[in-house]
């Protein structure tokens, strides 16, 4: 235990090269934490306007830190921080010696940590004065730099998460230890309610950053999806079909924190645990069906609005089991009433004020009266801030295993209190005045509303002080705190039959060596920081600055190949290839043959971003012959189908000659593999040549109608995953020509075989939609207008 | 030490008799709840949702608009006339409206630049509409009580967001 107090951060070289889990978890939490403090400043700047200071911020400032305060806590703040614990804890709960990939780990936190500091010095550079939700054509028209930035910060940390939550996931499936099996009664329910947030951040973020992609396309290079003949209802459904599953995303870890805590301190096993565990995947799943009921009072139909009001209120559903599972849990228990306790008793209490606003809120009725207004607020924090409530309590429990020392009880206490008084008489006038009608986001407003808007400024500084007390108590503990008497069990839940953590499977240390499987890698630190610099470069490019754009961008490409060359090529890869005939031989050994896997739920996430760009197609179109009654648009020819015809041949053909490539490779026959695999690379080559030739001669510009620029989005985002491609396979060959592919780097090869399929097959959907109009004909075979 | 406290076997557990009870009430209230949801619009075909997708011509409607306005702003509307209003920011086509109690009247509703809400507020009274642009919703409204009510915008608009009030006069 004792490199647990090795102080890391202490030196900017081991904080930089860190690629230990509980380094990174620690990084994850500092982080998330000045996040919250930024918005939460940003909330009380806005609540002392709204209350008793009129005129301290600018109506431009005012509306640019609603945004922010919104983006900064629901993406953040709050999944980071949860992903913090979980990197902390989950490995030990289920017993793996690090994350699956601990250098990759690495990277999420620190494109996270450089998408953070993007999104505040938006702050400098401009405004963008929005709302969360960032709808067009406001976030079209506002020609201000702040809008990009806040837009390129939410693509980044949308990146970052994605690969954070695979990389968790490939953990919890393959590492570990045998006493932990993959059921609903023997996975730590933390785990499950984890397992369900991931699949989450892999299905719903993708559309968000295709989305976010969308809107920088029509901001700079003026395509049409959101405005002119596009339609800005696509931009609510994009955004909410990634922004429900991203509160669920939120709030359940913080259910599973709860499911850990609450047994331990009720000193009772927890009542219906595979309930508990279930649910949760139950609650993941339908939060997939649920987006239209943000919209229901725009002009959708009576009967999409009905069947999403179900699947709204259906989500109560698994949550009550939940909630009265909990409570049966402390039934008859010998409930010890300390600070993680009362946390999370406080979670359960206020997030069932938080729950049923909600399902009141869904019913289609009454969300006509209050849609907008301030009841939605009061709904929605009353479900955050229980969140936060769960956290601090997992923060708490875990802070005498991160640290070795124990809190203040009494000051953490003190700071419980402030909170719970705080939130309750912040929040509660808010549900008065959205029946009162008064909307949200208004930076000045009728004197009706003055009284209660006064009062929940009043409690504001009870919040402000109880995170005051927080921060002192935090502080002040890890350098002087009381020692934990027993560091491996501190809170005695062994004795109970219920410990906190698994044993640990795998031993790697080498001898008492110092080459451990975390070995410190400052690689991921510098791509992930330069990863904003990336995205800056593309915003130039956006912008008609290509000298600059294309160097910033040339230059993360050479850091990622740098990285790609220590790693596989360089010396490196013969000392980890060493080793690994040693300690980590058998864990190396599960690791190879899952690439494979990790690669196919990567393709999963990447399938979801097409399935948004082809839908983002179909709804424009049914839009567009609603309103105009033609497809294609007026003034539109469309593109010519024969060169792409034999653009095609030559796509598909490379698919069979990579599959023979790759059988070569199983039978050993390196030379035959090496040729046809760069046989693939040139028809790869001939099909993104032909695409650019295509793009030069037809005419058709990005600002042509809805038809150019869906055009230029799908076939561009499929040539975007052709090089990708292309990239996998130079990296292959490269690894090969060095004579580091042996057939232990199986997994890579058949990674790069089947990635390159994937791409193959969106290109039959890219054939047949956009090109050859299935739909269409569909459409007329079945006798609609489309 | 197994992270498990009890054997695997506990999967394999029955369902106690007040399980079966607890999950055939679920059931049968799921089941109670669902029907009268689905049935809903058959029950009460009049609920109109106000929307109508058609081709929308912003400037041509902001002509109807100030149109209506100019000769109805502030004068009761006789029944049987169709009511025209355009959302811009930060203001709405027609400042007061006056409108006669227990009366259908037929509202066009367009924004002319970025989303706006279309929220009622007053006597005990709310209601909203989410204005998107580029549609003209038509929708019919009655008001069955007299007194002054005020259209606001609730969806944020930009800067003046706040500031965007006409009145809604009700008569006897």
């Amino acid at each position: 235990m004792e490199h647990e107090d090795f102080k890391f951060y202490k030196n900017w070289r081991t904080l930089l090269s860190t690629t230990r889990h509980t380094e990174i978890g620690i990084l994850y939490l500092w982080t998330a934490f000045i996040n919250l403090l930024l918005a939460g400043s940003s909330a009380a700047i806005m609540r002392l306007q709204l209350g008793g200071f009129e005129g301290i911020v600018t109506p431009d400032t005012y509306y640019t830190l609603v945004t922010l305060h919104g983006l900064a806590m629901l993406l953040f703040f709050v999944p980071p921080v949860f992903t913090g614990l979980a990197n902390y804890v989950l490995p030990k709960m289920i017993g793996a010696p690090d994350l699956y990939w601990p250098k990759i780990i690495a990277l999420a936190y620190w494109m996270f940590a450089s998408s953070s500091i993007m999104l505040w010095s938006s702050l400098l550079i401009g405004h963008a004065p929005l709302g969360w939700t960032l709808y067009p054509p406001n976030s079209i028209i506002i020609p201000d730099p702040g809008v990009d930035i806040v837009i390129m910060a939410v693509v980044l940390v949308g990146i970052s998460t994605v690969i954070s939550a695979i990389n968790f996931l490939m953990t919890i499936l393959r590492l570990r230890h045998p006493s932990v099996k993959f059921t609903l009664s023997s996975l730590p329910l933390f785990v499950w309610a984890f397992l369900a947030t991931i699949l989450l951040m892999i299905v719903a973020l993708p559309p968000l950053a295709i989305g976010g992609i969308m809107l920088l396309l029509e901001r700079h290079l003026h395509a049409d999806f959101f405005m002119g003949t596009g339609d800005a209802l696509l931009w609510p459904n994009v955004f909410w079909f990634f922004g429900h599953p991203e509160v669920y995303i939120l709030v359940l870890p913080a259910f599973g924190v709860v499911s850990e805590v609450i047994p331990r301190m009720a000193r009772r096993p927890i009542y219906g645990r595979r309930a508990i565990a279930l649910s949760s995947i139950l609650i993941a799943f339908i939060s997939y069906f649920v987006w239209i009921h943000h919209m229901f009072t725009t002009p959708t139909s009576l009967y999409i609005d009905i069947a999403f009001m179900v699947t709204t209120v259906a989500v109560a559903v698994p949550t009550g089991i939940k909630v009265f599972n909990w409570v049966a849990t402390l039934y008859k228990g010998r409930i010890r009433v300390c600070t993680p306790m009362v946390f999370s008793l406080a979670f359960v209490g206020v997030f069932i004020i938080g729950g049923i606003t909600g399902v009141w809120l869904a019913w289609i009725p009454f969300d006509y009266a209050v849609h907008g207004t301030y009841f939605v607020l009061a709904h929605f924090h009353f479900v955050v801030w229980p969140i936060v409530f769960a956290l601090l309590s997992g923060i708490y429990y875990y802070f005498p295993y991160m640290t070795g020392k124990m809190f203040h009880e009494k000051l953490s206490k003190v700071s419980f209190a402030l909170l719970l008084i705080g939130v309750l008489g912040t929040y509660l006038p808010w549900i008065e005045l959205g029946l009162m009608g008064m909307p949200r986001r208004y930076y000045e407003y009728p004197a009706e509303y003055g009284s209660l808007q006064d009062i929940s400024t009043f409690f504001t500084f009870f919040i402000v002080a109880g995170i005051l007390v927080f921060i002192v108590d935090i502080l002040t503990s890890i350098r002087s705190g009381k020692p934990v008497a027993d560091r491996e069990d501190p809170w005695g839940g062994g004795k109970l039959g219920m410990p906190d953590f698994a044993p640990v499977q795998h031993s790697l240390n080498l001898n008492g060596s110092a080459f451990q499987y975390h070995y410190p890698h400052p690689r991921p630190a510098i791509v992930g920081l330069f990863s904003s610099v990336a995205m800056i470069g593309g915003y130039l490019i956006l912008n008609g600055v290509y000298s600059l754009g294309i160097m910033l961008i040339a230059i993360f490409i050479v850091l990622l190949a740098e990285w790609f060359d220590f790693d596989y090529l360089g010396k490196f890869s013969t000392l980890a290839r060493y080793l690994s005939e040693f300690t980590l031989e058998k864990l190396e050994r599960a690791r190879r043959s899952d690439a494979l896997i990790a690669v196919l739920w990567f393709i999963f996430s990447e399938a979801m971003i097409f399935g948004t760009a082809f839908t983002a197609y179909m709804f424009l179109r049914a839009s567009y012959v609603a309103r105009f009654g033609t497809w294609p648009p007026i003034g539109v020819t469309p593109v010519e189908t024969t060169p792409v015809i034999i653009n095609s041949i030559f796509l598909f053909s490379s698919s069979f000659t990579i599959q023979l490539a790759y059988s070569y490779y199983t039978k050993k026959d390196y030379t035959k593999f090496l040729v046809l695999l760069n046989l693939t690379t040139i028809l790869g080559i001939i099909f993104i040549t032909g695409q650019i030739r295509e793009y030069l001669t037809s005419g058709l510009a990005i600002s042509n109608t809805i038809y150019g620029s869906t055009f230029y989005l799908i076939t561009g985002l499929h040539g975007f995953h052709v090089i990708m491609g292309l990239i996998f396979m130079a990296l292959v060959t490269a690894a090969a020509l060095k004579g580091t592919l042996g057939f232990e780097r199986k997994g890579f090869v058949e990674a790069a075989t089947i990635y390159w399929h994937f791409v193959d097959i969106v290109w039959i959907f890219v054939l047949a939609i956009v090109y050859f109009n299935l739909a269409g004909i569909i459409a007329a075979y079945c006798g609609i207008h489309f | 030490m197994p992270l498990i406290p009890k054997p695997v076997e506990e999967w394999y557990k029955e369902f106690s008799k007040q399980e079966k009870i607890w999950i055939a009430i679920a059931l049968a209230v799921a089941i109670i709840l669902a029907a009268t949801t689905l049935s809903w619009p058959l029950i009460d075909p009049k609920h109109e949702v106000p929307s109508s997708a058609r081709e929308f011509n912003p400037t041509a409607y902001k002509e109807i608009a100030n149109n209506f306005s100019s000769i109805y702003n502030g004068k009761l509307v006789p029944p049987n006339t169709d009511i025209y209003i355009a959302a811009q920011q930060y203001f709405w086509s027609i400042s007061t409206l006056v409108l006669k109690k227990g009366v259908d009247y037929r509202f066009h509703l367009g924004s002319l630049d970025v989303i706006h809400g279309f929220t009622i507020v007053g006597n005990g009274t709310v209601y909203s509409i989410m204005v998107m642009p580029g549609m003209e919703y038509v929708f019919t409204m009655n008001f069955k009580n007299a007194g002054t009510y005020y259209v606001i915008c609730s969806e944020y608009c930009g800067y003046g967001h706040g500031s965007m009030r006409m009145v809604i006069e009700v008569v006897a």
